[in-house]
């Protein structure tokens, strides 16, 4: 009877070591923070925690426009400690009935009734904090726990109003961890564990920046980009189409995405305001550590709340933008319809010295221009030659300019798609915006030539 | 005690007989009915070998418990013996298996020329889509409503991904292709699985029987990302898969003036299957 009892022993090993490597997921700080002080580095990391959280407790900031998942009623009942009976409704796109039994974890706001301008009054602080340990839909009670996993007493009467915040974003993180997490990164830093092995690289989305929008010159991308990158993938890239993925799905790994890129961006917006002053390397002889650690704590006291606010409501304007009508690219003229003469239009435009396309894209499309063998001024750094000739994006690495010539077009193949990125121009790379120098006709007539370029000898021959 | 050891080796092939005898009425043998006609004959070469291999494991088994239950009886220890062997048994179990393996091999040449021979296709099976395999999603390839599918892309060619659409009741070919390493395109469901190999265009053909939308998954482990490399294979009417080639094409031709709706809502109607879009 050996024998089993080794059977035994080996089962409740691997169990055990199967159990023991989970690891918990951390948004790691970007490189620019770590060249702050320390006292700075520790502010920037706090902002971040009180505005976003971490992957396990995020953190609702309403400010930003998130559609969060939020839920909403008022009190019918209060049963026993903790247990409410709560008619809850979606109060967003990402906040469907099918989601109310899977409530776990979320934030649930509870406020007085607005009973009489006094509760009103009262003060923001009035809302009592707690989280969801289960909702069930059939009887509408409402269990809650207090914001460690607790049970708690809950301080609410008849008619109070109840938020639940944060599902939405919950179940994103959740889909953004399995699906995109091991390229992405936890942080969304395009820095995941097998980033290292994919060229080009994942897309870092901390500055907010993604290359193939429906959206003008500046402008972030709009949802419905993002929901169209991740239902039909990037081609020519490792991106891979997730068309597989239910709808809702991809709209909440998208709208976490959003989430992401704006820690992302609050993170280099509070860097930058306190490099100037707090950088790790200002530390010397005429400045000491103790000498920059009091004028930090003032700053810290005055200035940075005020910082903190302002760079919410940036990226509160920025992130609504992409959603407004009036600043996505449509056309004003139908596309001219494919003809050996707008093709030839096409092309001249393309050899022209109005629109250089030829510099970076190479007389044939063959995307070998004399600007990628030129030394370039650095990303982001006007006057800073880089050290290896060659094209930069803003993350900078090196582009290539698209060779036109294998028909593969990474922001989508419709005339629409082509015409948008010379409108607009790609974000983030030194592909630029034509749509300020070229008629509608103009444009058109290259996105006929481009669309050919692979076909081109066959039109030729045939003619 | 004595007993224990053949008990225990009767007990397994008791097990195994009664699993085998009723696992086609519970659906454990193969992933659900086969959709194809040539799937459904493939079936039937796996039922053959399970009813081969099945009669000998029973003969077997019968065979082994009768000595070990021969050999428990034994009370006196006698010292054991070595043979040599038998030179006419010894024949006879190689030459036995060897005739039912070629009988094996010869029977099911019909099924598997019909499937991999060009010169044994349906007669007026044409390529309607070329299906290419990349790291990791499968890219798909429609020549445009009315014309053939040609070699190389054409300028009014259809593209979409990991849907692959077809219509059912009449045979039809798909043209296999990889981008970068070894795929293999695997619909259990119709009983395909084909390798893609990068270089090559390697022609599969099938017939599905009856609408329904299918798992396609890749067969070839082919990098870390292999798990999730999944499609589907929608096989509707022929009318219901022209209308989606027109939809294909008028998405693909959108230019961002004509009216078509919001481009998620397009796609998302792409994304449905046939079941949903009954109404067309």
């Amino acid at each position: 009877m050996k024998f089993s009892d080794t059977i035994v022993c080996a089962v409740a090993l691997l169990g055990i070591a199967g159990c023991s490597s989970n690891s918990v997921p951390q948004f790691e700080t970007s490189q620019d923070t770590g060249k702050l002080f320390q006292p700075a580095r520790d502010a920037v990391e706090s902002e971040l925690q009180a505005a976003f959280g971490t992957p396990e407790n995020l953190v609702v900031w309403p400010d930003l426009p998130v559609d969060f998942g939020s839920f909403g009623g008022s009190i019918e009942k209060v049963t026993t400690q903790g247990t409410l009976v709560v008619p809850l409704a979606g109060q967003s796109a990402l906040a469907t009935d099918e989601r109310l039994p899977e409530l776990s974890g979320a934030a649930v706001l509870v406020a007085p009734a607005a009973g009489g301008e006094k509760g009103a009054e009262g003060g923001e602080n009035a809302a009592a904090v707690y989280r969801v340990a289960h909702y069930d839909p059939e009887s509408k009670t409402l269990r809650v726990v207090d914001e460690n996993g607790k049970p708690t007493q809950v301080t609410a009467a008849e008619g109070d109003g109840v938020q639940v915040i944060g599902d939405g974003l919950q179940k994103g993180r959740n889909l953004y961890l399995k699906h995109c997490m091991h390229c992405h990164g936890v942080s969304g830093d395009g820095d995941g564990p097998t980033a290292p092995y994919l060229k080009p690289r994942p897309r870092d989305y901390r500055k907010g920046i993604f290359k193939f929008t429906s959206t003008k010159t500046g402008v972030r991308a709009s949802r419905d980009d993002l929901f169209r990158l991740v239902k039909l993938g990037v081609p020519g890239t490792y991106m891979p189409s997730f068309m597989l993925l239910p709808d809702d799905e991809v709209s909440a790994i998208v709208e976490y995405v959003r989430w992401l890129s704006m820690r992302g961006e609050l993170e280099s917006k509070l860097v930058v305001q306190l490099a100037l002053d707090f950088g790790s390397d200002q530390i010397g002889p005429k400045r000491t550590f103790a000498d920059m650690s009091t004028e930090f704590d003032a700053f810290r006291g005055s200035d940075l709340p005020d910082i903190v606010k302002s760079a919410g409501e940036e990226l509160g304007a920025d992130w609504s933008a992409p959603e407004d009508a009036e600043n996505l690219v449509i056309p004003k003229e139908e596309r001219v319809a494919s003809s050996l003469e707008s093709i030839a239009r096409g092309r001249k435009m393309f050899l022209s010295e109005k629109t250089k396309c030829y510099s970076c894209h190479g007389e044939t499309g063959a995307g070998n221009g004399a600007a990628t063998e030129e030394i370039n001024d650095l990303p982001g750094q006007p006057g800073v030659k880089a050290e290896v000739p060659g094209l930069f994006d803003a993350w900078g690495n090196i582009v290539k300019p698209r060779n036109l010539q294998r028909g593969l077009f990474r922001g989508g193949r419709r005339p629409i798609d082509i015409y948008r990125r010379i409108h607009s121009g790609i974000k983030g790379t030194p592909m630029q915006a034509f749509g300020n120098n070229l008629s509608d006709q103009d444009i058109w007539d290259l996105v006929n030539y481009v669309l050919n370029v692979p076909f081109e000898k066959k039109t030729q021959a045939s003619h | 005690m004595n007993k224990f050891w053949p008990l225990f080796f009767c007990f397994w092939p008791i097990v195994a007989v009664v699993a085998f005898w009723i696992s086609p009425a519970m659906n454990w043998w193969f992933p659900g009915m086969a959709m194809s006609p040539l799937g459904q004959q493939i079936d039937n070469l796996f039922y053959m070998i399970l009813v081969i291999v099945g009669l000998v494991f029973v003969g077997t088994h019968i065979g082994l418990g009768y000595v070990l239950f021969r050999g428990v009886a034994h009370e006196d220890e006698k010292k054991s013996w070595f043979s040599h062997g038998s030179h006419k048994l010894e024949v006879l179990w190689s030459v036995a298996p060897a005739g039912i393996l070629l009988f094996m091999s010869l029977y099911q040449l019909d099924v598997w020329m019909r499937y991999r021979v060009k010169s044994h296709f349906p007669d007026e099976v044409q390529p309607i889509a070329e299906v290419t395999a990349r790291q990791f999603e499968w890219r798909i390839r429609y020549p445009a409503p009315g014309k053939a599918l040609m070699p190389t892309p054409q300028p009014d060619d259809l593209y979409t991904v990991n849907d692959l659409h077809v219509p059912f009741g009449r045979p039809v070919m798909i043209r296999l292709r990889s981008m970068d390493v070894q795929h293999s395109f695997f619909v259990p469901e119709l009983r395909i699985k084909q390798d893609a190999v990068p270089g090559t265009v390697i022609p599969i053909w099938f017939e599905t029987v009856d609408e329904g939308d299918f798992d396609l998954t890749c067969a070839e482990l082919c990098g870390w990302g292999h798990y999730k490399m999944r499609g589907r294979v929608f096989a509707e009417r022929e009318s219901q898969f022209q209308h989606y080639l027109k939809t294909l094409q008028a998405e693909q031709d959108y230019d961002g003036v004509r009216e078509l709706g919001s481009t998620g809502a397009q796609i998302a109607e792409y994304s449905r299957g046939p079941h949903k879009q009954a109404g067309h």
